[in-house]
């Protein structure tokens, strides 16, 4: 199997060097023996690299220890879902993996496109191609992931058992689905700046795909806090790593493209910095991928080291070159009329918006390349911690929340005083009573103070477009409440759905600042019989038990949780001691509610003593985060929901010849 | 030996596969759905009817004042109509053809704004008091479908 693996990549890299000079080539020429072969030529990779992943698949599921990637993450007592997301697990699998979703999408862009955008199409296919025949180049040349051994271990080394979690066989396919699908994107843009097609219909044909890449990024960076939070043992779950700053500064510019293509819908607008946004959150998924690989910043994330970092820098210049070349080209045709008309107006909130999310994913680069480049220059490492993350985003995190206040209350194009004074009365009202009740409650903090204000506000203003919106359906169309309400939804998805991801953005803000600002942390040596009180909860140590099985021996603590003289359940933090690679591990374990968390590590147990070292942490609103999260799944599935009109016009034509001139 | 088959087959395949379309000689030319790259008239057009649109929206959940909204939806419809009128001088069309409905977003401007010799032949919408022309099927107001009903009009609405 893993000849005809290694076949298979070979292959697939000579079928897509072959793809990218037709479709070039057949595009200029307009000779479409050329497009056409180029388009199987995009199949055929997909198929090639499909097969690829299922040889060592089957080389994983079969234990062939011979081979080196096998033997190196799995063993023979590695659990079945483990085993598979061993395919992941590793650097060379990864990059196959990768490889594999990027062919998956072209394969489907192909599909999509078969009888649309056919000037543009030579280009995409040949930008997606390229990116494919990087990567598979990568594994072709430097490391081959069916490289065999000299000899047969009898035993592999097993998957690191940090990875060895349920978060683990999500979080890396959610962040890959959107790291990879940026490629689409920028494929249609690159296409639009050769072809000279600048409206909007590149636009319109890759709104979906942004959207569903914004998506699995936000998903990635939630699915790898949970599993930071989970795993790590250390209370928290984000702590402006490199390896989460690469996750987070593609999710920061595809968030303000999401918002600043919605003005070049409406008034032809902003089309040089949307070409830039959808050109830097490719290349910063390339550059985060490199962060990853290199081994150039150490992180608590990066299990796959190696010397491939030059590789992808070299990638992302060429990528970067041509791209920004082209769009240099292309200024003279991206100039547009139109300007704002008001400073009070919803296009001048979401302008703030994206500068501020800009400035944010500036900041956050600054941070990560800051401690290499200190090196390059003046020969110190200097770090650059939480303290310098939190102290710049903080502020621009809350003027960001304060703007998804604003923004839906403010009209578009203009806004008188008056109706922005009647629109916002609730609303601020709202926010004041929050930050009082805030502060007669005991909160200390300046910044929770005004965060707490600010989401209240927020949440306010969403929910009275929601309450307004449907009160005009009401009143128009005699409606009831329910049919007004998902009336209202379903005529404008995008608008509502976005709403809706709103509610769920604030809501991961507010888990985020009551998480970091309020949380309490104890350590404490109990035996049998002994409690600590954390917050309004007691802790009641009962004693340890032993399970064990061939993979893994494990020692649980089992303690008993009260609150006010009440037992409500118990949690049982476990030490395991995995038998390969023998490496001792923590699970915590956490007493969840809406309130609070109540996360329990343990740090040792002294047998002779009979005493359990215990790490404990009350970390206020958490969950808040993960439901946050559902929300956003729920508006997002709103926003790409098909309209009406769509589903009709799939089914008859979209638009009666000979009303629009094609230019 | 059976690997070295199914190598050799595997190769086979894609390279025939890939270089089908060249030894089959030129594939006819499929039917080409246009994705649609509007001039720069049409977006216009279609610019001005989507924030007429947005603009009753936010009059009507009181974002925009009574004075605000008038003179904003003034300026909006001159708009509307200038594209409107432009991209039918560039097409050649009569402006007989033009009122006879070829415009709906035109009819919808005059059928809300009112006051045309057009709009006043059609009717009021009985569930908002809108007025619209001959050929509405639906309320420009309300969006309701109108009892005596217009022809279906198959365009593309601008949606956002």
């Amino acid at each position: 199997m893993g000849e005809i693996g290694r076949l298979a990549i070979v292959l697939g890299f000579l079928v897509a060097l072959w793809g990218i000079g037709a479709s070039v080539v057949g595009g200029l020429r307009r000779n479409q023996g050329l497009i056409a072969s180029g388009m199987h030529a995009a199949y055929a990779f997909s198929a090639l690299t499909g097969i690829a992943v299922l040889a060592l698949l089957q080389l994983l599921l079969a234990r062939d220890f011979n081979v080196e990637y096998v033997a190196s993450y799995s063993s023979s007592t590695l659990p079945l879902q483990y085993t598979i997301a061993a395919l992941w697990g590793g650097m060379k699998g990864s990059l196959l993996w990768w490889t594999f979703i990027l062919a998956t999408f072209n394969a489907i862009v192909q599909l999509q496109n078969r009888r649309k955008n056919r000037d543009q199409m030579p280009y995409v296919t040949a930008t997606l191609l390229a990116t494919g025949a990087f990567f598979l180049s990568l594994l072709v040349f430097v490391t081959d992931p069916f490289e065999r051994l000299p000899f047969t271990p009898t035993e592999g080394s097993d998957l690191n058992p940090l990875l060895q979690n349920y978060w683990m066989t999500i979080h890396p396919p959610s962040l890959y689905l959107g790291f990879v699908s940026t490629t689409v994107p920028f494929a249609f843009a690159v296409a639009a700046l050769v072809t000279g097609k600048l409206g909007d219909a590149w636009i319109r044909t890759t709104r979906r795909w942004a959207l569903f890449s914004w998506f699995f990024l936000s998903l990635g960076n939630l699915f790898g806090a949970a599993w930071a939070y989970v795993v790590l043992g250390w209370g928290g779950y984000w702590a402006w790593d490199p390896v989460e700053n690469a996750a987070f500064m593609p999710w920061l510019t595809a968030t303000a493209y999401l918002h600043s293509v919605m003005i070049q819908e409406k008034k032809d607008m902003l089309k040089v910095w949307n070409m830039v946004l959808v050109i830097l959150t490719f290349s910063l998924t390339i550059f985060g991928t490199f962060l990853t690989r290199s081994g150039v910043i150490s992180s608590v994330h990066s299990f796959t080291q190696s010397g491939l970092g030059p590789f992808f820098l070299i990638f992302l210049g060429i990528a970067l070159a041509i791209s920004l070349g082209l769009l240099f080209w292309r200024l003279p045709l991206l100039k547009s009329r139109n300007e704002l008309e008001s400073i009070f107006s919803r296009e001048a909130a979401f302008l703030l918006n994206n500068l501020i999310l800009v400035g944010i994913a500036f900041t956050v680069f600054w941070g990560t390349v800051f401690p290499v480049l200190s090196e390059w220059v003046r020969g110190v490492k200097i770090t650059v911690g939480p303290p310098f993350f939190n102290r710049v985003n903080a502020p621009l995190g809350i003027a960001l929340v304060f703007l998804m206040g604003v923004g839906p209350v403010i009209a578009w194009r203009r806004a008188s005083w008056t109706s922005l004074q009647r629109s916002f009365i609730g609303p601020v009202g709202a926010g004041v009573g929050t930050g009082l009740a805030a502060l007669l409650l005991g909160a200390g903090n300046f910044y929770a103070i005004v965060a707490f204000s600010v989401s209240a506000f927020a949440l306010a203003t969403v929910g009275s477009e929601f309450w307004r919106g449907m009160r005009v359906r009401q009143q128009m169309m005699g409606e009831a409440p329910w049919t007004a309400l998902s009336r209202l939804i379903g005529k404008n998805r995008r608008r509502y759905g976005g709403y809706v991801i709103h509610v769920g953005v604030v809501m991961v803000f507010i888990g985020i600042v009551a998480s970091s600002v309020f949380r309490i942390e104890i350590q404490k040596g109990l035996t049998a019989g002994q409690a600590v009180e954390v917050g309004d909860y007691t802790l009641r140590f009962e004693g340890v038990f032993d399970e064990s099985d061939s993979h893994v021996d494990i020692r649980k603590a089992r303690l008993s949780v009260w609150e006010d003289g009440k037992q409500l359940g118990e949690v049982l933090p476990e030490k395991r001691f995995y038998r390969k690679p023998e490496q001792p591990t923590t699970e915590v374990s956490i007493w969840s509610t809406l309130g609070a968390d109540l996360y329990v590590v343990l740090g040792s147990y002294d047998t002779k003593s009979g005493t359990g070292v215990f790490q404990v942490f009350l970390n206020p609103m958490i969950s808040w985060m993960w439901i946050g999260g559902f929300v956003l799944v729920i508006g997002t599935v709103i926003c790409m929901w098909p309209s009406y009109a769509e589903r009709t016009a799939e089914a008859t034509s979209r638009v009666p010849a000979g009303s629009r001139t094609a230019t | 030996m059976l690997i070295t088959l199914v190598g050799l087959v595997l190769v086979v395949l894609a390279a025939v596969y890939v270089a089908w379309p060249l030894l089959a000689g030129t594939p006819p030319e499929e039917a080409v759905e246009p994705v649609l790259e509007a001039s720069d008239l049409e977006k216009e057009k279609d610019a001005a009817l989507l924030a007429i649109r947005d603009t009753d929206f936010d009059h009507s959940v009181g974002k925009l004042s009574d004075g605000d909204h008038a003179a904003l939806r003034a300026e909006l419809e001159q708009r509307a109509l200038r594209a409107i009128a432009a991209l039918d001088a560039a097409s050649g069309r009569d402006a007989a053809g033009r009122e006879a409905g070829a415009e709906p977003g035109l009819r919808a401007v005059r059928g809300h704004g009112g006051g045309t010799p057009e709009a006043a032949s059609g009717g009021f919408c009985p569930s908002c008091g809108h007025r619209f022309g001959r050929s509405a099927t639906f309320c420009a107001g309300c969006g309701k479908k109108l009892p005596s009903g217009g022809r279906p009009t198959g365009r593309r609405r601008a949606t956002s």
